[in-house]
């Protein structure tokens, strides 16, 4: 084993599981997903256009409790599946450790962030 | 530029059709989420969004959406059976047909709606 | 006097006349890599290490590379040839280029390049180490041999092949950025003990293969398979140590 030298070495080399978890996440929110965003794409691109969707249309739409709860578990796995597709890039193309730790902190941020917005927005009508 | 087959390609276009999802999935969450600020601001930004060159690029956003679903399909079929790893170039064309038919089907309806500006 | 044996072919075959194009560089006079074209007469059946051979003895006498056997066996001449990872000594000139055509060669990716083809190898051999590639079991032995059932050795029959010659590893676009990942070499190499009836530390293997630089980086871009001289299925490898550590944490 390679000897670690500093704290992220250390928890690198750590007993972990976290890796593997996120794998077969990623594997069953992908999963999830490929029906419910292909079918949000269907129903709101196809079926009818994308101009439709005006603020009458969505709010009425979102009366419905199911529809709400359609959305939700869309912005949440996206959310999660895509934060940790992009961690995966950014451990692999940012290298310098302290940039990596700065770029992480500011895109967790601005991910939670939106992720609060989409929350409060889907559940304030 | 490295010479590598078919996998390498699949993963390349795996990857920035994800970071490209990942960041019109922001973009849509906030645009959005503007509802609960009442319809003057949510449709301010919504006839923004019915300009032709945001609904042509909601057809590539389509594209790379089914990519990703397709190529994720495949992967999820190379890491949970013993078999897949063999067929995986196969399995790349049959996911670049099929994004391509899903995305012509979509200009196809499309295309009419944004030159009737309907 | 026994008549000699000649191969009939050797003067019938027309020479091919190539542009080799190297990418040389030298850490005492340049800043960066610069290539540099060396026009090359040779016969198709010729090897690329033949080529090289022939620039180094007859043309410029300072480029620098790795080779030892000379016949796919050592693995000391892995280079980026004609845009893939290839074994110099096993490269035939007719299958990389065509007459009158250009042949690149790179040194390997993602490693420290010393000088011209040369790389720093160190980094490879760490992840190699880190994967503790020596046979562990503390039983007693017995008092004739280990045995293993002709199934049990065909387990570990591909990732036995593995020679160390870094063509898989360097091909791995996340190890050319991701200076961590342990790379596909090091996982057949763990796969080599790991599926080794006659072993008695997989799950300490297995805990390796679990970190956070070990199996789940590979992303399956299917470049170390496509450039294994040995032709090692290594995606395959690669996805029965990712099962067999799911397995082993469930």
């Amino acid at each position: 084993m390679i000897r670690a030298r500093t704290f992220t070495d250390a928890r690198a080399q750590a007993h972990s599981n976290a890796e593997l978890n996120w794998w077969i996440f990623m594997r069953i929110s992908g999963l999830i997903l490929v029906f419910l965003v292909l079918g949000h794409i269907y129903m709101t691109f196809i079926q009818v256009s994308e101009s439709d969707a005006t603020y009458t249309a969505v709010v009425a739409k979102l009366q419905n409790p199911a529809w709400k709860f359609y959305d939700w578990t869309i912005l949440a796995l996206t959310m999660l599946h895509g934060v940790n597709g992009a961690r995966y890039s950014i451990e692999d193309y940012v290298r310098s450790r302290p940039n990596r730790a700065w770029v992480k902190t500011i895109f967790y941020t601005i991910s939670a962030v939106i992720f609060t917005l989409g929350t409060v927005g889907l559940f304030s009508i | 530029m490295y010479r590598g087959r078919e996998g390498q390609w699949a993963w390349l276009l795996h990857r920035l059709s994800g970071l490209a999802i990942l960041a019109y999935f922001l973009l849509h969450v906030v645009s959005i989420s503007l509802i609960m600020f009442g319809e003057d601001v949510y449709m301010a930004v919504h006839h923004t969004y019915d300009l032709w060159p945001f609904r042509v690029g909601l057809i590539f956003v389509t594209a790379g959406v089914v990519y990703h679903a397709l190529n994720g399909l495949r992967i999820m079929v190379m890491d949970f059976t013993g078999r897949g790893v063999a067929y995986q170039r196969q399995m790349w064309y049959g996911v670049l047909g099929l994004t391509l038919l899903a995305t012509a089907y979509t200009a196809w309806v499309n295309i009419p709606r944004i030159l009737g500006g309907y | 006097m026994a008549e000699q044996h000649i191969p009939k072919n050797t003067h019938t075959t027309p020479p091919m006349r190539v542009k080799v194009k190297i990418l040389r560089y030298n850490p005492e006079t340049d800043k960066k890599p610069h290539w540099e074209t060396y026009p090359v007469e040779a016969q198709p059946s010729d090897r690329v290490l033949d080529v090289l051979n022939y620039i180094k003895w007859y043309v410029e006498p300072s480029l620098t590379f790795r080779r030892s056997c000379g016949h796919g066996i050592c693995g000391s001449d892995a280079m980026m040839i004609a845009g893939r990872n290839r074994l110099a000594c096993k490269a035939l000139l007719r299958d990389v280029v065509k007459d009158g055509g250009t042949l690149t060669i790179e040194p390997i990716r993602g490693l420290k390049v010393e000088k011209d083809l040369l790389t720093d190898m160190e980094p490879f051999f760490d992840a190699y180490k880190a994967i503790m590639p020596y046979f562990i079991n503390e039983s007693p032995p017995p008092a004739g041999e280990r045995l293993q059932s002709p199934e049990q050795a065909e387990r570990m029959a591909h990732s036995s092949n593995c020679i160390l010659c870094a063509c898989c590893t360097t091909s791995c676009p996340i190890f050319w950025v991701n200076g961590s990942y342990l790379g596909p070499a090091a996982i057949v190499q763990a796969h080599r003990f790991i599926f080794d009836s006659r072993d008695e530390a997989t799950n300490q293997r297995l805990n390796i293969m679990n970190q956070n630089t070990g199996v789940w980086r590979c992303r399956t871009a299917y470049n170390c398979t496509e450039a294994c001289p040995r032709d090692i299925p290594i995606t395959t490898i690669i996805e029965e140590v990712k099962r067999a550590v799911m397995y082993q944490q469930s």
